[in-house]
């Protein structure tokens, strides 16, 4: 069963991205997020990715997505909107559970779990790396580059950030 | 709006549709469009009326969309090429995909609905923005990854563009709407093109952006968004109507204007290729666009419209908005057809 623990947990993301692309209230809508957020980040361990999990785990949801539920529990309705009170958002996340069902079905059927994710080693010994090199971590390395040869990129993707809250700033300014 | 954020919003919509254009790794150009979308929602906001605020939606789910799809076209190239160079994509579906996703950014049939839509939610010169700037961006890109485009799903959608910018322009007198017709229509146009000799999408694009702008300008003058308003502009601005007239026969694709220019080379490229049937067909459907094209250069400048007495005695006021580059913009796009060899550095 931990062999297929990847594609378990990449089941488990698709279902709670159908849970919030169902539209039902934002609040549930973000404990869809806060399910496929984890089993993003264990997606991301299982290939050997720790450090990047980790800061997904504390930066979109202990961050992003606590500012998010905490802004939504401030705009929320006397009657939010569940998965199982309207017979849309239940149709839908039901046609999502269907198709996802389906293709598990076809997967595990037709033996096709390592197209799902490949395995890199000298068979029985089954290594999961993040690349090449067994020297050192090309993760970690990239992290690091990103601050020393990447700077125009930090640049460029902070200035992209700061533009997104003035534009929002802007947008819901209203007068 | 704040002029500091103004200043702010319109420099980030230079500064990303540059890091477009010049970048040459595929997160940097994709990182490049969505700073693009950004910038301009507020821009369309400027008014936050709710038609405004439709249209900024409308954009915006359909710009976020494409840009999905483009990030997934790249990674399926990633994965197939093991490489984040801008060139030709290496698989079909990363290709397919792409070609989709920068269809769905410029407005090409059938992912055309957004454009007349969200250019009538917004005002002029955002329009101006929206259908002149917005187009480079995802130009460039398309013309980066031109050998490797599948032929049959860009003629397609090129030929379905010409037809539907000008079957679509028909029934409009709203001027924003006939601007985003006949922008699809230029569209398909300028990616007939692109398979056979790109140079040629960009000379098509440079003449459409200077007849777009001088267009534009001419409607904000007066602030006329409908056909109404504009055959009224003989009483204010008389010149107003024969620089009308002629830019709107130039965009019609009629010699001796420029706009004759970008629709002879396309003609005679397609021609140098064998394929006969297809720029037949569009030089007929460009006719459509040349129709409404006609109706509103008739309703300006050659007839006296059908107004009430009173809308027919107006002072004439000098004019006091700032028409920049008018003239320059309409001598462009009336007299540049004698220059066409001087194009050729744009190769």
């Amino acid at each position: 069963m931990m062999m297929y623990i990847v594609f378990i947990m990449s089941v488990i993301f698709v279902i709670s991205i159908v849970g919030v692309s169902s539209k039902p209230s934002p609040i549930y809508g973000g404990l869809g997020l806060i399910v496929s957020g984890a089993m993003g980040c264990g997606i991301v361990f299982s290939f050997g990715g720790s450090f990047l999990g980790l800061m997904v785990f504390l930066i979109y949801l202990g961050g992003m997505l606590v500012v998010f539920g905490y802004t939504a529990a401030m705009a929320t309705e006397q009657y939010p909107e569940a998965w199982i009170s309207n017979k849309v958002v239940l149709g839908g996340f039901l046609s999502g559970l269907v198709v996802e069902f389906l293709m598990v079905l076809y997967v595990l059927w037709g033996e096709k779990v390592s197209f799902v994710f490949e395995f890199n080693g000298l068979g029985d010994w089954v290594i999961y790396d993040v690349g090449e090199s067994g020297v050192f971590s090309e993760e970690i390395m990239g992290i690091a580059a990103l601050y020393s040869y990447g700077t125009w990129l930090v640049v460029v993707t902070g200035w992209s950030l700061f533009i997104g809250v003035v534009a929002i700033m802007e947008i819901t300014r209203g007068n | 709006m704040n002029p500091f954020i103004s200043i702010m919003l319109l420099s980030t919509l230079v500064l990303s549709t540059m890091i477009v254009t010049i970048s040459s790794h595929w997160l940097f150009a994709w990182i490049g469009l969505e700073m693009n979308m950004m910038a301009i929602i507020p821009i369309m906001m400027k008014k936050p009326t709710p038609r405004a605020t439709e249209a900024s939606t409308k954009y915006f789910l359909t710009q976020a969309t494409a840009s999905a799809l483009l990030m997934l076209a790249i990674i399926i190239n990633l994965m197939y090429s093991s490489q984040w160079t801008i060139m030709k994509l290496f698989n079909p579906t990363a290709s397919i995909l792409m070609t989709m996703a920068l269809a769905i950014k410029l407005g090409l049939a059938p992912f055309h609905f957004w454009v007349p839509e969200v250019t009538q939610g917004i005002p002029l010169t955002t329009g101006l923005i929206l259908l002149t700037w917005q187009k480079l961006a995802p130009i460039s890109i398309l013309y980066q990854i031109s050998p490797s485009i599948n032929l049959h799903l860009m003629i397609t959608m090129s030929f379905l563009s010409i037809l539907i910018g000008g079957w679509g322009g028909l029934n409009q007198t709203q001027l924003r709407k006939i601007m985003a017709y006949s922008s699809i229509a230029h569209m398909g146009w300028m990616t007939t093109i692109l398979l056979y000799n790109p140079s040629l999408t960009m000379l098509n694009l440079l003449i459409y952006i200077i007849m777009t702008f001088t267009m534009f300008t001419l409607l904000a003058q007066n602030s006329t968004t409908t056909t109404l308003l504009l055959s009224q502009t003989w009483n204010t601005m008389p010149i107003m109507t024969t620089f009308t007239m002629l830019t709107l026969l130039s965009m019609g694709g009629l010699p001796p204007l420029t706009g004759f220019m970008p629709k002879w080379m396309i003609i005679q490229e397609l021609t140098k290729n064998e394929s006969l049937l297809l720029p037949t067909l569009m030089a007929i459907t460009a006719l459509l666009n040349l129709y409404f094209y006609m109706r509103l250069a008739y309703s300006t400048a050659l007839t006296l419209f059908p107004s009430t007495n009173n809308m027919k005695m107006k002072w004439q006021f000098y004019p006091t908005k700032q028409m920049t580059l008018l003239p320059t913009a309409i001598v462009l796009s009336t007299m540049l057809l004698p220059l066409t060899p001087m194009f050729f550095i744009l190769l």
